[in-house]
């Protein structure tokens, strides 16, 4: 016990140093790229465990045909090396081919699902590939189809900030599961991931009786506002608006508007959030920014160090959490 | 589309998936039924249909204790009985055992794994009992089977149809490869000792009692195979023999003790010493069926040297015959040859003299009697031997294979009923009554069993010989001139003799086999046909795949590639392999190039090549509404048609549509696409002048 104590730094230091030249090298292979087409030039093959018992369990065969100067089982050894073969051609088929590329960013909550959409195309069909990023939830594709499809790769980050998830693997131990082919590509992708969105209402208790506070939990609570007028659809509009009535009887897509709170243009304040710690000021924001924009109020937020002035709409929605997820950590 | 993660630890599999193992399962066991006893086929049908209950009702899974406790009970009753089976085949037993069980306890990828390797384990071990084409074929299928298991895995949406023509293309694509290695890969000895088949021996037995041998007539198993290098003999001289008897008690011929081989060592025997070898040769290759004993068939007088040219380690038997060094217990093959016209007159030793002599004096007193008589009436052996043939041929023997029951057994006294009363027997009665008589007149006489003819195979040119061609015949000793054969049989029966069991006896052999058995059928063209053409492939088979052996490796790798060197057979082997991988990426290229295409894509594509043909191409940037005013331009009748075909083929292919307004498009596209193929067709054939 002593001894492996002792040497567990050591192997991890090699581990760490191998990683690292692998890294390296895997950089000049395989350069970060938007798409990815795999071929023999980025597709790694490496008998798995099973294969190399499987090629242990052949070795035996011919030993019982020898032994028994059998030709039919000697012919049945060398059936099933072929096969091993054979496998390994499959298995780099599977992947091969596949051509995969991504967008740049994704953007999600802390401690939630971030999916990273990937587009795969092949002409053929592919089975059992597995992506993933390194220590995140592989997703398993069954089947492909033999047109352009998505994939959604799911990353979780328990804390908010900007991350590069790394590379992607991509596996597949098809066919007889004797081989692994896999690869590892860079979309040189980021991944900002906003605070948890924590609902204030729901600890309405934990508030501090600052009239201010309930004063903006009332502007804040959604469906208040008057409906207004309708307007014609504009592309990018969000659904959610869209007078589904009047699109029934055949009016054309209108949608819907309110009448907004004139004259209180709403500042969402770092400062007046309740005092739980910077973190989960930030989360109450997050809810916040999320629940404004939701219910399509126009609001501005004030970081303290920084000002976004207010605004309306996805853009501003996204400039907002962003700056709440790259917002300097305390220390 | 499955979206589920996966960990490598658990194992889950579809219900049909599931099913489709028990029954591979059930298969590959079934192939070992006559190997394995009877409880422990109950054991594995208990553990196999305890799973098939636990994917009907998953709740009535057994729990750890129960399987641990089956499995304890299970080895320690194959340790019980293991001296009565054998190592071989307590280890079989253990192998079902462990593979049977396993099914109950799948709850690991690792567990699937061990499963189906096991499978494919049992498999080769089926192939240590019998090399067959047609138990190969078979091991062969259940391969496939075993294997699409495994690919069913990783590729569970298709239907398991696809899966098991995945795993085909899987093994076929690798039949070429590993023929290669079969042809080239170098074949070493044996490593060490291993528990060979023990069966029940089956063939002729090293006994015979009248009445014997007429039990092998009923059976059609082949039991030799022969290949001739040289003419082959007329059937009359083919007397295979195999085994000579030369003690006899008064009911039963056996090898006499100086002669056995159980006993002494071979090679002092004195009638061993080879005889003078005169006349032709004639070379030959024998493939023996397991028959689980030592003798091996040969034509006298063979060539002492030829033996030692062979993978099996055979010696010279006593009396002109040949043994395996050990029991014959899987397809094997020999090559020797033979002098038929040699004589087999090494000198008899003082002991071979008097056992060939020898009668019990109680016994069958009546012939003994006739024996004496003749001695004084023919003094001349030859001829005596032709007045025993004469009173066979003349007085009103029957040759049949359900001779009665010699109820003078008892008292030594069953040829003397034989030759006097029933006068009904098979080969076994007449020559030993021959022999008896030969002896009691005072010539040294003695019985030979062996088997006789055999059915000539027009396709592949070899001989079969079947179980129900065994015979039995005499050999007399005649001063100057050895052993000599007569086959008493030839004067009841000359039709055996010259060509085989008639008709009538083979029906009256084959009446109790199974139905399906094609020898029963021999009277029917087309069936007979099929038969031979079934054992010439059985046949090539064997002298192939069965005879291959490191002799026949050396010779033919000689022969095509001169002198033998290790970096020869590495680059054949290696350019296989490459041969193979390039010959695989090539194909793949090739199906990965053909993309998926449109109905209506390639719809209009044919209409484009149909206006090619009239001088009018589609620039591939110009956009389909583009170019049909081209068309219009060019060809003014076109018109209404053409815009109209454009319009149907432009809304299903860049416009979203409800399934029936793709499917109605689809319609008027048809109909358009039939209107402009018949105008096409009908304008000028020649194009007008292109722009």
């Amino acid at each position: 016990m002593i001894v492996v104590k002792w040497l567990k730094p050591i192997k991890n230091y090699g581990n760490r140093f191998i990683n690292r030249r692998f890294n390296r090298w895997l950089k000049r292979r395989i350069p970060p790229a938007s798409e990815h087409k795999l071929s023999n030039r980025n597709i790694f093959i490496m008998p798995t465990r099973f294969g190399f018992v499987y090629l242990i369990f052949v070795v035996l065969l011919f030993l019982l045909a020898t032994n028994y100067q059998n030709n039919v089982i000697m012919l049945l050894s060398y059936l099933m090396a072929s096969v091993f073969i054979t496998t390994m051609m499959q298995s780099f088929f599977n992947l091969s081919g596949i051509v995969l590329s991504a967008d740049k960013t994704a953007q999600g909550h802390a401690k939630a699902n971030i999916a990273f959409p990937i587009k795969i195309s092949s002409a053929n069909k592919r089975f059992a590939v597995n992506f993933g990023f390194d220590d995140q939830t592989v997703f398993h594709l069954a089947q492909s189809e033999t047109k352009e499809q998505t994939v959604y790769v799911r990353c979780s980050y328990q804390t908010r900030g900007v991350y590069t998830p790394g590379r992607l693997k991509v596996s597949s131990e098809f066919s007889l599961g004797l081989f692994i082919s896999w690869t590892r590509i860079d979309f040189d992708q980021q991944c900002t991931v906003y605070p948890q969105a924590i609902s204030l209402s729901h600890r309405q208790s934990d508030l501090s009786d600052s009239e201010q506070d309930n004063l903006f939990l009332a502007k804040s609570k959604p469906g208040v506002d008057d409906f207004f007028e309708l307007k014609a659809y504009l592309p990018g509009e969000p659904l959610s608006r869209i007078a589904w009535k009047q699109y029934a009887r055949g009016q054309g897509r209108l949608t819907k508007h309110y009448h907004q709170q004139q004259g209180t243009r709403c500042w969402l304040k770092l400062n007046d959030m309740p005092n739980h710690g910077l973190e989960k000021q930030l989360e109450y924001l997050c809810f916040l920014v999320s629940e404004y924009h939701r219910s399509e109020q126009v609001f501005g937020l004030d970081l303290a160090t920084e000002k976004i002035q207010p605004g309306q709409g996805e853009l501003h929605c996204k400039q907002c959490l962003m700056a709440l997820a790259i917002y300097p950590k305390s220390h | 589309m499955i979206n589920n993660t996966v960990t490598n630890k658990k194992f889950s599999q579809l219900p049909q998936h599931a099913w489709a193992l028990l029954v591979c399962q059930g298969l590959n066991v079934s192939l070992l039924v006559s190997e394995l006893t009877s409880w422990m086929l109950l054991i594995i049908s208990v553990c196999l249909c305890w799973r098939g209950l636990t994917l009907i009702k998953p709740a009535i899974k057994p729990q750890r204790l129960m399987i641990l406790l089956l499995a304890c009970s299970g080895s320690i009753a194959i340790a019980i009985s293991g001296q009565e089976l054998g190592v071989l085949l307590s280890m079989l037993h253990l192998l079902c055992f462990a593979y049977a069980l396993k099914s109950l306890e799948l709850t690991t990828r690792k567990d699937f794994y061990q499963i189906v390797l096991l499978g494919v384990f049992i498999l080769a071990s089926v192939l240590i009992f019998s090399q067959s084409l047609f138990l190969s074929f078979f091991v062969f299928c259940l391969l496939v089977l075993n294997l699409s298991l495994l690919s069913a895995y990783f590729s569970t949406p298709l239907p398991l149809k696809n899966n098991l023509y995945q795993s085909g293309k899987t093994v076929l694509q690798s039949i070429p490869l590993a023929v290669v290695l079969f042809v080239f890969f170098p074949r070493v000895a044996p490593f060490w000792q291993v528990p060979s088949a023990k069966s029940a021996q089956t063939g002729l037995s090293e006994s015979v009692t009248p009445g014997d041998i007429a039990h092998l007539a009923r059976s059609s198993a082949l039991a030799f195979r022969v290949k001739f290098f040289t003419d082959i003999p007329q059937y009359n001289q083919l007397y295979w023999r195999a085994m000579v008897m030369d003690d006899f008690d008064g009911r039963t011929w056996q090898q006499s003790n100086i002669s056995s081989v159980k006993n002494t060592g071979i090679t002092n025997t004195p009638d061993i010493t080879p005889a003078t070898l005169i006349g032709e040769q004639t070379r030959y290759q024998v493939m023996v069926e397991p028959s689980y004993q030592r003798w091996l068939f040969s034509l006298a007088v063979v060539n002492p040297e030829s033996l030692k040219d062979n993978q099996m380690t055979i010696d010279q038997g006593p009396n002109y015959t040949i043994i395996n060094s050990k029991p014959v217990s899987q397809t094997s093959s020999y090559q020797i040859s033979s002098y038929p016209q040699s004589l087999l007159n090494s000198p008899l030793s003082d002991h071979q003299w008097l056992t060939s002599l020898r009668l019990p004096s109680a016994s069958n007193p009546k012939l003994q009697a006739q024996g004496r008589q003749l001695s004084l009436r023919y003094p001349d052996v030859i001829e005596r031997a032709q007045a025993i043939l004469n009173i066979i041929r003349e007085e009103d023997f029957y040759y049949t294979l359900t001779p009665p029951l010699l109820t003078g057994a008892k008292s030594g006294h069953e040829l003397d009923q034989f030759f006097y009363q029933t006068k009904k027997g098979f080969c076994v009665h007449y020559a030993s009554v021959f022999t008896f008589m030969m002896r009691a007149s005072g010539v040294p006489a003695r019985l030979v069993t062996g088997y006789l003819g055999g059915e000539y195979n027009k396709q592949s040119g070899h001989l079969s010989i079947y179980q129900y061609d065994a015979h039995a015949w005499a050999e007399i000793w005649i001063k100057d001139q050895g052993w000599i054969s007569v086959d008493p049989t030839s004067a009841v029966n000359p039709e055996r003799v010259e060509s085989g069991l008639s008709q009538m006896l083979q029906q009256e052999a084959l009446f109790n086999n199974d139905f399906l058995n094609l020898h029963r059928y021999k009277h029917l063209a087309w069936l007979n046909n099929l038969r031979l053409q079934l054992d010439a492939l059985d046949y090539q088979w064997t002298r192939l795949v069965l005879g291959y052996s490191s002799k026949k490796q050396y010779y033919l790798l000689k022969q095509w590639f001169g002198h033998l060197r290790a970096w020869k057979i590495a680059a054949i082997i290696g350019g296989a392999l490459i041969l193979l991988m390039s010959v695989m990426w090539l194909v793949n290229l090739k199906s990965a190039k053909r993309k998926p295409q449109v109905k209506w894509l390639a719809q209009y594509q044919q209409i484009l090549a149909l206006l090619k043909a009239k001088g009018l191409t589609k620039p591939d940037t110009m956009a389909a509404s583009q170019f049909s005013r081209l068309v219009i331009e060019r060809f003014p009748l076109l018109t209404t048609n053409f815009i109209a075909y454009t319009q149907s083929f432009e809304a299903i292919m860049y416009q979203a549509l409800t399934p029936e307004q793709k499917a109605q498009c689809l319609i008027e596209m048809n109909y358009y696409q039939g209107q402009l193929t018949k105008q096409l067709k009908k304008l000028p054939k020649k194009p007008k002048v292109s722009d």
